[in-house]
């Protein structure tokens, strides 16, 4: 038994190294550094304690940020529901044979680098890109539409990016599914709508809740997106961590504000796992 | 399976071997700014490869080399270069490789970012300017002021760069580019603030897109940007601000830490060539700095608009310049600009 | 019920169009035969820019070669790693193994601009220079979480006895590792590491902020690109790379299902 446990030990310790030293150190470096006052040139710091990072915070301008972000990132998912649990749904009632032909048609953009498929739409969205000419030369619009640089485009090129997270986990829910109870419900004479209430939803809800944390998650991180596609209208957390870190040459703040960000998805992890979600269900 | 594990390790092993260039410059630069034929031809006659590593943004220039990244060459705007020199990360020229210095034009030579001409060559100077499409707006546009009536409402692009953006603000109050007076920032804060509706798009990198689409009607443009606009679209017009113009130049300069000095020199002579210069600069689309560069360059590029500053205005001319502490203000005050 | 089938088709499809449609713009505008560096304008079909792409080997192609390193690195170094971690877990539970594991899988669980902030202040307050070290240290990181979660799965369904069974039968613990263990757990490390592969192929906000002078990754160089305006290689390569993946999967699965037909007759 002792061998046993030793040897077991042996093959965490690479493990246990790396997740303490670059996961739990780079951490921990961040949360000092946040208590550290800036120095006054450069990107150098000062070793004095301080709470002023977090206090800046409080500054209406960033307390916008932050409301933003999450509304933003609340849309995201909502809208990443109402799209991706049907059709995570619908795919894995879809025949066997079509069943793999779908999800191989969702995972395959997966190969395309994001950035690129963000670039597709900005193409798309143009003033005088394919969309608009399409609809003008219907005749449905006279002059060309605001599309992009909106807040609008934003959010499609979030959800665009993060439905397959969506779609992924809510299909291999569905397919785990006991259908029996389904069908039970369903000889007992309940209507479709109180069946899939009842019994569906339940049953597939831990699909849908690592989809949620899945697409909320990484939607406050994306800076990328409102500047290629927002016209850098909407400033996000990510935003921001990104310009402290490199315009204003504030490390302590940005640090600051990745503590906050940290935070926040540990506490949406913590509600995660409460609800009875595990690692799992996300891959 | 085994097969091929081996052999994607072969390959990897063997691939840097081949990739890997005799002699080679690492330039850190913006993207796009370099003719690929002209590269080629420094290549051909040299045997000297050109690695051009792009840089999305000066900060992020600044911080790669400020945490000691390592180039042997870098395209950098006047100000970041002179927080360079003054970081002590710069290498003086070589003027004896360089025989070629001798084109340039004096006027773009010795600039506060590098007083005594020892470290910088220049390659793109500029100002800012305001295209407008005369078939979208009512009346003639003159000055930046003239970027506040609502009739652009939701219809202006600017440059995101707290800089340039508030030194142009400030220019119409009639302050200075680099003020530290925090009485007239804020003045120009508050007058900013009013311009918010009207805004639709911040964007540095290729604002000249947006333009050229029709998303919006007015744009504040650097000079290469409002040349693609005209030559794609020669209804727009570019107008310099009568408030008194910006001005900047991007420079080369060879970092301290370069591993391929003479290299970088030599490619520095290579472009200084008035023949090699007038290809660049037609291809960069920025004002013209080399004297033996003119009778190649053609006039249908020279008598732009957006290439001729009146000499009234000219003589305005201010350059964004180092502040010290004081940028931190001017980053919030464009910050809380842009968030309102 | 048929009607509702062909709502569900109709709903699958259209999703699928749009989720398709930005991707079949970039392809479309890859073989533009316009030259102009500033408008989009389509006039004509040329395959100039996939000539440029293959000729110019300094640019994308480089990149991805970069790109392509980084992740085989990464996922080298972390499949080891992660496989090791998630079957010495399965074997027995020690007083720390959740917080290890919390802490592992952590990165995979967080935004990704907060480990970016971490590594770039982390790394230069050592003093480690930027470059394929930073790259795949930081990388490494984040691809673990993929292959332990799914190796940890995948030991979940096997029969713990069978290990055992092989050391009783007087196997040392290598060779039960090699023989017995790992051939019943290789789908689930195969499956975790392309995931990792993907991710850190596809991997911009990390690399940006970790990356040296000779590293420029695929990503990175793409995020330079089209920010500076139309740079219709970058759709070139796109395209090839969707195609590429497209005909690897349709041989997978021809391969597959002439198999299972063989075996079926």
């Amino acid at each position: 038994m002792k061998r046993k446990s030793r040897s077991a030990a042996l093959l965490i310790l690479p493990m246990a190294i790396w997740a303490i030293v670059f996961v739990g150190g780079a951490l921990a470096y961040v949360l000092w550094l946040s208590f550290q006052t800036r120095a006054s040139e450069g990107v150098g710091i000062i070793q004095k304690w301080t709470i002023d990072n977090y206090l800046k915070l409080l500054n209406p301008n960033y307390l916008k940020v932050l409301g933003g972000s999450l509304r933003l990132a609340l849309l995201t998912t909502g809208v990443c529901i109402l799209v991706g649990y049907p059709f995570g749904y619908l795919m894995a009632r879809a025949r066997p044979r079509w069943r793999s032909i779908l999800l191989m048609l969702v995972v395959v953009p997966f190969w395309t680098n994001a950035l690129i498929r963000v670039y597709g739409w900005r193409i798309l969205l143009m003033g005088d890109g394919p969309v608009n000419s399409f609809l003008m030369a219907l005749g449905l619009i006279s002059s060309p539409l605001k599309l992009l640089n909106t807040f609008g485009a934003v959010l499609l090129g979030m959800v665009y990016a993060l439905l397959p997270f969506m779609i992924l986990p809510v299909y291999a829910s569905v397919e785990k599914m006991d259908w029996s109870l389904v069908e039970a419900g369903r000889d007992m004479g309940a209507r479709p709508w109180r069946v899939f209430w009842t019994v569906t939803l339940p049953l597939t809800a831990p699909g849908l809740l690592a989809g949620c944390v899945l697409t909320f998650v990484p939607s406050i991180g994306l800076f990328f997106m409102s500047d290629m596609l927002g016209g850098a209208n909407e400033v996000l957390l990510g935003n921001l961590i990104n310009d402290q870190l490199l315009k204003s040459r504030d490390w302590p703040f940005a640090a600051a504000i990745s503590v906050v960000m940290l935070l926040m998805t540990s506490a949406i992890l913590w509600i995660y796992r409460r609800a009875g979600g595990k690692a799992s269900d996300m891959l | 399976m085994k097969k091929w594990i081996c052999l994607l390790l072969a390959l990897l092993l063997m691939a840097p071997a081949a990739f890997a260039a005799e002699d080679e410059i690492i330039l850190y630069s913006w993207e796009g700014c370099f003719p690929e034929d002209v590269l080629e031809e420094f290549t051909q006659e040299t045997g000297i490869e050109i690695v051009i590593v792009p840089y999305s943004s000066v900060d992020e220039m600044l911080v790669k080399i400020q945490s000691d990244g390592q180039y042997d060459l870098i395209l950098g705007s006047d100000y970041a270069l002179d927080i360079l020199r003054k970081g002590g990360y710069l290498q003086a020229l070589d003027k004896e490789q360089i025989p070629n210095y001798v084109n340039l034009d004096p006027a773009y030579l010795n600039q506060y970012f590098d007083p005594d001409g020892e470290y910088t060559i220049p390659y793109m100077p500029g100002s800012p300017v305001i295209v407008y499409d005369p078939s979208k707006v009512e009346g003639e546009i003159t000055s930046f002021s003239d970027l506040w009536d609502p009739q652009f409402e939701d219809g202006l692009c600017l440059l995101d760069d707290a800089r340039v953006m508030i030194g142009a603000t400030l220019k119409t109050l009639g302050y200075s580019y680099n003020t530290t007076d925090e009485e007239e920032l804020q003045q120009a804060a508050d007058k900013l603030a009013s311009l918010r509706p009207n805004v639709r798009v911040f964007d540095s990198s290729a604002p000249h897109q947006f333009m050229i689409s029709g998303e919006v009607k007015a744009a504040y443009l650097f000079t290469s940007y409002a040349i693609a606009c005209v030559m794609e679209n020669p209804e727009l017009k570019c107008v310099f601000p009568e408030e008194g113009v910006g001005f900047g130049i991007d420079a080369f300069v060879i970092p301290a830490n370069a591993s391929n000095p003479d290299g970088a020199n030599q490619f520095l002579n290579f472009l200084c060539d008035g023949e090699i210069a007038a290809r660049c600069n037609e291809w960069t689309m920025y004002l013209n700095v080399n004297l033996a560069a003119k009778e190649y360059l053609p006039e249908s590029l020279t008598s732009l608009d957006a290439l001729n500053i009146p000499e009234e205005l000219l003589a305005t001319k201010e350059f964004v310049e180092d502040v010290g502490e004081t940028a931190s203000v001017y980053q919030e005050i464009w910050e809380t600009f842009k968030l309102s | 019920m048929k009607r509702k089938r062909i709502f569900a088709g109709i709903f699958l499809a259209v999703v699928l169009a749009l989720l398709y449609l930005p991707i079949v713009v970039v392809a479309v505008f890859s073989f533009n035969e316009n030259t102009n560096r500033f408008t989009y304008n389509f006039t004509g079909f040329s395959l100039q820019y996939y000539e440029q792409l293959f000729r110019d080997t300094k640019g994308l192609l480089a990149a991805l070669w970069q790109s392509l390193k980084l992740a085989l690195y990464s996922c080298g170094i972390s499949a080891v790693i992660g496989t090791l971690g998630a079957v010495g877990m399965a074997r027995r539970k020690f007083r720390f193994s959740g917080a290890i594991e919390g802490l592992a899988t952590f990165p995979a669980m967080i935004p990704e601009i907060i480990l970016a902030m971490a590594f770039l202040a982390m790394f230069s307050a050592v003093g480690l220079p930027f470059g394929m070290l930073t790259l795949v240290l930081s990388h490494v990181t984040f691809c673990i979480p993929y292959i332990f979660i799914v190796v940890k799965g995948r030991l979940a369904g096997m029969d713990p006895e069978l290990p055992e069974a092989a050391r009783d039968l007087g196997a040392g613990p290598v060779r039960t590792f090699l023989t017995v263990t790992l051939p019943l757990i290789f789908p689930g490390v195969l499956s975790g590491t392309l995931l990792a592969f993907a991710m850190s192929m596809d991997d911009f906000v990390i690399s940006y902020f970790v990356t040296g002078s000779r590293t420029t990754t695929l990503p990175i160089k793409i995020y330079a690109s089209v920010r500076t305006g139309v740079s219709l290689q970058v759709n070139a390569l796109s395209t090839l790379m969707i195609g590429v993946v497209f005909l690897t999967v349709a041989f997978f699965r021809l391969i597959r299902r002439n198999k299972t037909i063989r075996r079926g007759e």
